[in-house]
């Protein structure tokens, strides 16, 4: 078992979500970025179909853009024009600007297959984007919840380097030792993460479970 | 060296829209340079660059916070097409840009003739790499900088400065190109395009990314120009950046994804006299302009400071490899032995 000596931050939490709330986050996310007025900026992409995916496939998410607007849908019928396969960390950091997204390609961290204009255009217009999504999620959110929600944002964008950390925090060499890539260090001390969380959940239902002392009311 | 003996060169920034250069400006850019909307520039990718309204926008911010603002028209146009040129430089004219930066030699006689007192910077695609070369652009067409090209070692561009009257502007930092800037042909081969006359290397509709098995495919027009394996870092689908069979070996037989970093060199590179340190992104986002802007105004503003003291900071190094093409850096044609 990998010992941490530092706990886990937001991101990597943001990561172990369900695949179901990932989608979710994903898909407020681009309903926050693309409101009914920002829109109009993505006309050059009118007929287009995007599939916003993960790696291991379990999360997919279908975009498409018509004259109305865009359309968040969970399937399609019809093979995407344009296909973003990243983590929840890199699409994240694609739809909020926080990572520049030729940096994310060049770690393969992102990767755009099918119709590269079209993936370029939208790419670009993301980047175009002029506006202060801090100050909105103030708005609708309230400081607090929305402070929380950018500081995992904007950990998310660091989240390979963070992974990294902890296994020199726990000392543990894993990529030297095993000759894995960092790809495979971050899948090993995920698998790491999910399995302490689960003994986590489980030791928390054991404390429920136990009585609970009796408080005394009466003054000593 | 003495504080006495050097010129602070000014930053000069990369901004592919509006975000960009407001960032570029917010982290001590002196100068942001830009490109309308069409094949006039060198970076003509879908959705990139400046409409009329957004550069408006753009110089106002910049003026307002003392920072210039440069528009590239550095490219040539065809035989039928040179409206859209043309109109770029009387665009920039329009909006009070600082400068215009132009290699081709039409348009740089259309912009002294009908906007005399607009700036005129000679582009490193005019590719002049010599004395008498920037003598005769100052003369015919009275350019006031120029931009060198990436092949000269730090020694010729120490004599070009001590000869010319011109300002001397230098790539700093970012992506590089084959030796050839402004007469590189070779994408025209695959794609039909080429960086001079359509303002792209590899255009977008010729690109295709395939990924089988963690591993990833890079293809031209159909022609597999590169392959990564899994985890291997990516480099932009470039067919001079590509891996080819050559002798019975594969690997980048023309350039390897490295990307330019001269930190290490800036007392020598201020004493020399140059007068603009480019900065090369225009394709990349705020959060790289950010990053690499703030990270440049540090390491200048240290070594105009103290340039005997100055010493290249490690988390410099780290901020730029972190967003660097390849993650590794090299001092180009600077260093080299060879002219």
């Amino acid at each position: 078992m990998l010992k941490l000596k530092v706990l886990p931050q937001p991101e990597v939490f943001l990561q172990l979500l369900p695949g179901f709330l990932q989608v979710q986050v994903l898909e407020s996310l681009l309903g926050r970025i693309f409101t009914s007025d920002r829109q109009t900026c993505l006309q050059p992409l009118s007929g287009k179909l995007f599939l916003f995916r993960t790696p291991d496939g379990e999360i997919e998410l279908f975009m498409h853009v018509d004259r109305q607007g865009l359309h968040i849908q969970a399937r399609a019928d019809e093979a995407p024009d344009v296909t973003i396969c990243g983590d929840l960390l890199a699409l994240t950091a694609l739809c909020l600007g926080l990572e520049d997204t030729d940096t994310l390609f060049f770690s393969r961290r992102l990767l755009l297959t099918g119709d590269t204009s079209t993936g370029l255009m939208f790419k670009n217009i993301l980047a175009n984007l002029d506006f202060d999504l801090r100050a909105e999620l103030d708005q609708h959110l309230g400081r607090r919840a929305a402070g929380t929600l950018w500081r995992m944002a904007a950990q998310a964008t660091g989240a390979v380097a963070f992974l990294d950390q902890q296994l020199a925090h726990a000392g543990i060499a894993v990529g030297e030792k095993f000759g894995l890539s960092s790809a495979e260090k971050v899948k090993a001390l995920k698998m790491e993460l999910c399995s302490l969380s689960e003994e986590h959940a489980a030791l928390k239902q054991q404390l429920e479970r136990r009585p609970r002392p009796v408080r005394s009311t009466q003054a000593a | 060296m003495s504080t006495t003996d050097y010129t602070k060169p000014e930053l000069v920034c990369p901004a592919g829209n509006l975000p960009a250069l407001k960032a570029a400006v917010d982290a001590g850019g002196d100068t942001v340079y830009l490109g309308f909307r069409n094949a006039s520039n060198a970076r003509n990718f879908e959705g990139l660059n400046f409409s009329c309204e957004e550069a408006e926008e753009g110089i106002r911010y910049a003026h307002s916070r003392n920072a210039q603002v440069f528009v590239a028209v550095n490219t040539s146009p065809g035989p039928r097409n040179a409206a859209d040129w043309t109109s770029s430089v009387d665009m920039a004219a329009e909006l009070g840009a600082d400068a215009v930066i132009i290699s081709d030699i039409a348009l740089l006689a259309y912009a002294k003739e009908k906007h005399p007192n607009l700036r005129r910077h000679l582009s490193v695609q005019a590719s002049a790499g010599n004395y008498e070369a920037l003598e005769f652009y100052a003369r015919e067409f009275g350019i006031r900088r120029a931009v060198l090209p990436r092949i000269l070692t730090l020694d010729a561009i120490r004599e070009i400065c001590s000869k010319s009257s011109l300002e001397i502007e230098i790539f700093a930092s970012g992506g590089l190109c084959v030796m050839a800037e402004g007469r590189c042909w070779l994408s025209s081969y695959v794609t039909g395009d080429s960086p001079n006359m359509h303002g792209v290397c590899s255009p977008a509709h010729a690109v295709r990314f395939e990924e089988e098995n963690d591993r990833l495919d890079v293809k031209l027009d159909g022609m597999l120009i590169n392959r990564f394996a899994p985890g291997e870092a990516a480099a932009y689908p470039t067919l001079c950046k590509g891996r080819f069979e050559a002798a019975g070996k594969q690997g980048h037989v023309m350039e390897a994804p490295y990307s330019l970093n001269v930190l290490e060199m800036l007392p020598e590179i201020f004493a020399a006299g140059v007068q603009g340190l480019k900065i090369e992104g225009r394709q990349r986002n705020k959060h790289y302009v950010r990053t690499v802007v703030s990270t440049w105004r540090a390491a200048v503003d240290a070594c105009a400071g103290d340039p005997d003291g100055y010493a290249v900071q490690k988390e410099w190094m780290t901020s730029l490899a972190a967003t660097s093409e390849g993650g590794a850096h090299t001092t180009g044609a600077y260093e080299d032995a060879w002219r």
